[in-house]
């Protein structure tokens, strides 16, 4: 009987508990997709009446076509991308260093680099703005570039240091006996050896870069508005009465995560999973 | 081919020394190894003079060039590491072929050195093969081929064979030294296996805590160890001691060794005629080849003493016995057709010449 329960019915509430967590997560985001495609008065009935017939892609059509939407689609895209970059390349910088060399007080660094992002953002904001506002990048993709960089790198140095805490240091020994500097070593053989674990950092700190919202809210006015900001702008606005429409450009802004997570779904899983397999 | 000199060299981390001095002369076509217990400072010896680690102190001499500050690729040094530290993400071509491309070498003379390599160690059909494709053997032999491609002037190694299986650590030890006998290139070995070192050296550095202890011609390390921790070290089965006390006396030249119920008396003439007296307590030691298990002694013999087998180990070849006397204990050879049981009472004989004698203070040598 025992063996019964754990053979037959254990799986059986594992699988109920984990499929209730998809739904619990999937759930808003099938109903925004569902809302996107159709008409209002479909789903805002009660009960919804939804219908196959009305399916349509023309609200994702007028979305695109509105330039400020396109241009805060492209802001982010811009901003994230750039952030990523800039985080990889100095998160390596200083992971290689913490994780490789016998450096003084290397652990207080650790510790002071994440305490130092337990402060709310929201302190953080007026002295963002004046300073922003005193080197006149407000309202520039640099601005957020720069503190989505200086926001995001404590995460990105820790979870590089940890990869590269994995990788023997004998193979990076044998790079440089076969002709490699540090730097050398670092790009030739460390880096591409934590593959999925660089990936993994660098799908977090585009995701990170994509979604914020409160700083894009605050430094960007016009030229510079991200898409967070722009659909909080739409989801508020009364000239945009049609829920279609919002739905449309949320989907939008969900899209190029989906897809970049869908086309790197494997070193993601590698490298948050397994970490760095030598 | 190089001769290698390494002068007073040490090496801190902080408050921890792991190297405090080491000198060492390596002559050319040597194979030398660096055998001891983990954390004696041989690893961070070998870094030192790869050029991995910086030196605290010292200096490093490559053919009468100081090679100090040099960085690793610079010292025309190649190195075989413990876990292979092949780059996984690269094939068996693109590991040997790395430090040659590094080094700028036209890619046609690559392709011919990669192959020659490959072909002497017979890994020519793998070279496309990924490294996660390969066998541990396999993997070690493209870490050799690594190393060869470069032509180095010295060759180290830093423990390659202790992540390997029993049988391939031995095939590999073997094709290590076949190697060494071709290439004939000077070779640093570094291992905390006496019998790998043996096997493999021409000369051996004994390390204990960042010190070299002993350093020689493998077969003086073993024939006569500096002091009783060398002298325990190598050898396998462990050297026998016993703790007593040693008396010479200066004018008869008898020389005593007692301890409880064991007395054994030689004649002592040394080879220069001189005679100290000596009355200090010592380790007697013994290694299991030279204590003889013998037949009721016609006349009574003074180098014997009676004791009771404890243990007996038949391995095939040989069998080794224990034999212990009260507190004492030693370990002998035997011929495997001579069968003796556990309780049995058997002499044993120790030779004069065969013994080694530890001063009980500082375990030096004492030198008769």
């Amino acid at each position: 009987m025992r063996q019964f329960l754990y053979d037959r019915v254990r799986p059986i509430i594992l699988y109920a508990l984990a499929g209730f967590f998809v739904i619990w997560t999937v759930a808003p985001v099938l109903w925004i997709a569902t809302m996107s495609v159709q008409p209002e008065i479909n789903y805002v009935s009660v009960p919804p009446k939804l219908s196959l017939a009305d399916v349509s892609l023309r609200w994702y059509g007028e979305m695109l076509a509105q330039t400020d939407v396109a241009a805060a689609l492209q802001n982010s895209l811009i901003i994230a991308l750039s952030t990523m970059v800039l985080c990889l390349v100095f998160g390596a910088l200083a992971a290689y260093p913490l994780s490789r060399l016998q450096l003084p007080r290397k652990n207080w660094f650790l510790t002071a680099s994440i305490v130092s992002r337990m402060i709310p953002s929201m302190v953080l904001i007026i002295p963002m703005f004046l300073i922003m506002r005193q080197l006149r990048l407000l309202d520039t993709h640099l601005s957020l570039i720069i503190v989505y960089t200086t926001f995001l790198l404590p995460y990105v140095i820790w979870m590089l240091k940890n990869f590269f805490d994995q990788i023997p240091y004998a193979l990076e020994a044998a790079a440089r006996m076969d002709g490699c500097t540090r730097l050398g070593a670092l790009f030739r053989v460390m880096i591409p050896v934590a593959g999925p674990g660089v990936v993994a950092t660098a799908v977090f700190a585009f995701i990170g870069a994509w979604n914020e919202f409160l700083f894009g809210l605050i430094l960007s006015t016009r030229f510079a508005v991200p898409i967070t900001v722009k659909l909080s702008a739409l989801v508020s606005s009364t000239f945009h009465s049609d829920t279609s429409l919002v739905a449309a450009t949320g989907m939008l802004a969900i899209i190029p995560v989906v897809a970049l997570v869908f086309v790197l779904n494997r070193y993601i899983v590698r490298g948050l999973v397994e970490g760095v397999k030598y | 081919m190089s001769r290698v000199s390494l002068r007073s060299l040490a090496k801190s981390f902080g408050p921890v020394q792991a190297v405090k001095d080491v000198t060492l002369e390596i002559p050319d076509h040597a194979f030398v190894t660096l055998l001891g217990p983990s954390g004696c400072g041989k690893t961070t010896t070998l870094n030192m003079l790869a050029g991995l680690e910086k030196v605290t102190r010292g200096e490093i001499y490559l053919d009468d060039q100081a090679v100090t500050q040099w960085a690793p690729h610079e010292r025309g040094m190649a190195m075989v590491f413990q876990n292979y530290a092949l780059y996984p993400h690269m094939n068996v071509f693109g590991n040997i072929a790395f430090a040659l491309q590094l080094a700028k070498v036209p890619k046609p003379q690559i392709k011919e050195r990669v192959q020659k390599v490959a072909k002497a160690l017979e890994l020519e059909a793998l070279l496309e093969r990924r490294i996660s494709q390969l066998s541990g053997g396999q993997q070690q032999r493209v870490a050799l081929a690594r190393a060869m491609v470069k032509e180095p002037k010295v060759f180290l190694f830093d423990e390659p064979l202790s992540n390997l299986d029993a049988a391939l650590r031995t095939r590999m030890r073997s094709e290590i030294k076949k190697l060494h006998q071709q290439l004939h290139a000077t070779s640093v070995f570094v291992t905390h296996d006496q019998e790998e070192a043996m096997i493999l050296s021409d000369y051996i550095a004994v390390m204990r805590e960042g010190l070299v202890v002993q350093y020689g011609p493998a077969e003086d390390v073993y024939r006569r160890p500096q002091d009783i921790y060398v002298a325990t070290f190598i050898g396998k089965p462990r050297m026998s001691t016993i703790a007593g006390h040693l008396r010479v006396n200066g004018q008869d030249g008898i020389m005593t060794f007692t301890t409880d119920g064991i007395n054994l008396s030689w004649p002592h003439t040394p080879q220069d005629g001189s005679i100290n007296a000596i009355d200090t307590d010592v380790q007697l030691g013994i290694r299991a080849e030279d204590a003889r298990v013998i037949a009721a002694p016609s006349s009574p013999l003074a180098d014997t003493f009676t004791g009771e087998v404890s243990l007996v180990e038949p391995l095939g070849s040989d069998t080794f016995v224990e034999i212990t006397r009260g507190p004492h204990a030693i370990t002998t050879r035997v011929e495997p057709d001579r069968r003796l049981k556990p309780q049995e009472s058997v002499i044993v004989q120790l030779p004069r010449h065969k013994l080694h004698f530890f001063d009980a203070k500082t375990g030096k040598r004492i030198n008769l």
